[in-house]
């Protein structure tokens, strides 16, 4: 289904270049399992694409093959119009990658380790060492800067990584499952610094279970089933394809309850139909869009 | 070319800057490993045979205690990395498997020497014996330590489990070493055990380390057989560095 607010979307678009471009990719381990089926994505330069969907769902296997850490079966990745398969090393200057649960070098201190990575990124020492200072002031890692990496919590240890990402200022970055783990103050603070990051152009492809996250944060979705992008587009054009649009949230009791409908007035007209007279109108959140999706997907 | 020497660079860096915080424990790996050879060396002369024999265990304990140090150390180092998920920062970053396979090494050999350093410095007192040293030991050793590397690599980056390379680790360098005739002759092996010995690089290692400590023997042609097979351990091991998951 194309919506206005979808087409409206991808007007806005039609000028800027594709910074992120999958074709037909697909990946089948060797124990026969098929993670990824023909999948096909166009991610616009400056856009922030959300990957969700159900844990097995393919959504690590799609990020790895995108950075060029895992080898699909076939079909090919294109960053900026290079080849990640074919010129690896090049593909990787584009890209900034937090990979899922990895952990930095724990013996380095922050700065040590935003600096020697950012050298690995083609900076010569001194241009290394100034970013790295910038990097720090930014994630605010100033007042940890004797400590190594083993004694950060666990939020400051992903805001290392996500930092260490983007030393060598890469116009793509790629973070798999960028906040699992953390507590909602370092979430906050680590989406503070992508929203920063939105707002400087950066391409953002992340994978999350967080639905809050996904809507605070992602300029689209695509929803992931199965292996194979089940549906993509804004969160307005998700929630159109949904039966239930709105939802009225009201107390029963002791228990948190919820009508939910096509329209504001369908909805209306359920809760005065009860008798409910104390409620809160909403549109359907993302979670309430995914569920609805995923069960659909799952049918299909 | 710069980019590929300046990220070895790097990755040895990073390597070396753990032995600020871990030196304690370097330290004492670098100083057990040689002295106990040391001694397991010395205990294994019949009295009155220091002359005769002391060398040849001199040689035995250089070889095996720097090459088996170098290539578990590295095993080790890596499988850390690997399954710590550290490795993916590298991998996912634009540099060259070459360049961390150079790194990596040259951090071993950098505890190999420091070994063999240790070794040369306690044999006399240890032992008893008096050894020749000249140029020729340096680069010797440095193949010595580097020549297993390879297998490490293989091992750390293939291996399916932390636990599992460890043990492969262990395993392939202690059956090189007990395989490798230093502390015996060739001769005494059964015929099929001599053809597989010959591709051990310990095996032209010992005779050539125990040619320069005792100042006969042939020098050369050992030390080209053990540059050969190093250079092929070398490089099969670092085509077969995974930097990329099938």
């Amino acid at each position: 289904m194309v919506t206005t607010v979808e087409e409206t979307h991808r007007a806005a678009r039609d000028g800027a270049s594709i910074a992120i471009r999958v074709r037909g990719l697909t990946k089948r381990y060797t124990n026969g399992t098929l993670a990824n089926d023909e999948i096909d994505l166009a991610v616009p330069e400056g856009t922030t694409l959300g990957l969700l969907g159900r844990n097995g769902a393919g959504k690590t296997t799609l990020a790895r093959q995108i950075t060029g850490e895992l080898a699909p079966t076939s079909g090919r990745v294109h960053v900026h119009g290079i080849d990640v398969f074919a010129e690896t090393m090049r593909a990787r200057y584009l890209m900034g990658v937090v990979p899922q649960e990895a952990q930095p070098y724990d013996h380095l201190k922050p700065r040590e380790h935003l600096a020697l990575f950012g050298r690995l990124r083609g900076l010569g020492r001194g241009e290394a060492g100034r970013r790295a200072d910038e990097m720090i002031a930014l994630l605010g890692l100033g007042e940890h800067l004797g400590k190594t990496a083993r004694m950060l919590s666990g939020g400051l240890k992903r805001k290392l990584l996500v930092g260490t990402a983007l030393m060598g200022d890469p116009p793509i970055l790629v973070l798999d499952e960028p906040t699992t783990g953390l507590d909602p103050h370092a979430r906050r603070e680590v989406w503070a610094l992508l929203r920063a990051l939105r707002g400087r152009g950066r391409t953002i492809i992340m994978t999350t279970h967080y639905m809050e996250e996904a809507e605070e944060l992602c300029d689209e979705i695509a929803l992931i089933n199965g292996g194979r992008i089940y549906v993509q587009g804004t969160v307005e054009s998700l929630r159109a394809r949904c039966q239930n649009r709105f939802k009225a949230t009201y107390e029963d009791g002791t228990n948190h309850a919820s009508i939910a409908g096509g329209t504001s007035e369908a909805v209306l007209a359920e809760v005065r139909r009860l008798g409910i007279e104390e409620f809160a109108l909403t549109k359907a959140s993302l979670e309430d869009v995914y569920m609805e999706l995923t069960a659909e997907a799952l049918g299909a | 070319m710069a980019k590929f020497v300046s990220d070895a660079l790097v990755v040895f860096q990073i390597q070396m800057l753990k032995t600020r915080t871990w030196a304690p424990f370097y330290i004492l790996s670098v100083l057990i490993v040689p002295v106990g050879t040391l001694y397991f060396a010395k205990a294994l002369i019949p009295p009155g045979a220091e002359e005769a024999v002391g060398t040849r265990l001199v040689t035995g304990s250089l070889v095996f205690g720097i090459g088996l140090m170098t290539v578990n150390n590295l095993a080790q180092l890596m499988l850390f990395e690997r399954f710590a998920l550290m490795l993916k920062l590298m991998i996912t970053s634009p540099i060259s498997r070459y360049s961390y396979a150079l790194g990596i090494v040259g951090f071993s050999l950098v505890q190999g020497m420091l070994t063999a350093a240790v070794l040369l410095g306690f044999a006399p007192f240890v032992v008893g014996v008096d050894v020749h040293l000249d140029w020729r030991l340096v680069p010797i050793l440095m193949l010595t330590a580097v020549s297993l590397t390879g297998i490490g690599i293989i091992i750390a980056t293939w291996c399916p489990s932390q636990e599992i390379g460890g043990m492969l680790a262990n395993t392939v360098g202690i059956m090189v070493t007990l395989l490798s005739p230093v502390y015996y002759p060739i001769e005494r092996l059964p015929d099929w055990l001599r053809a597989v010995v010959h591709l051990s690089p310990y095996t032209y290692a010992g005779s050539a380390v125990d040619a320069i400590l005792s100042g006969s023997g042939d020098v050369a042609t050992n030390a080209a057989w053990l540059a050969l097979i190093t250079l092929g351990g070398v490089t099969i091991g670092t085509l077969g560095l995974r930097w990329r998951e099938k």
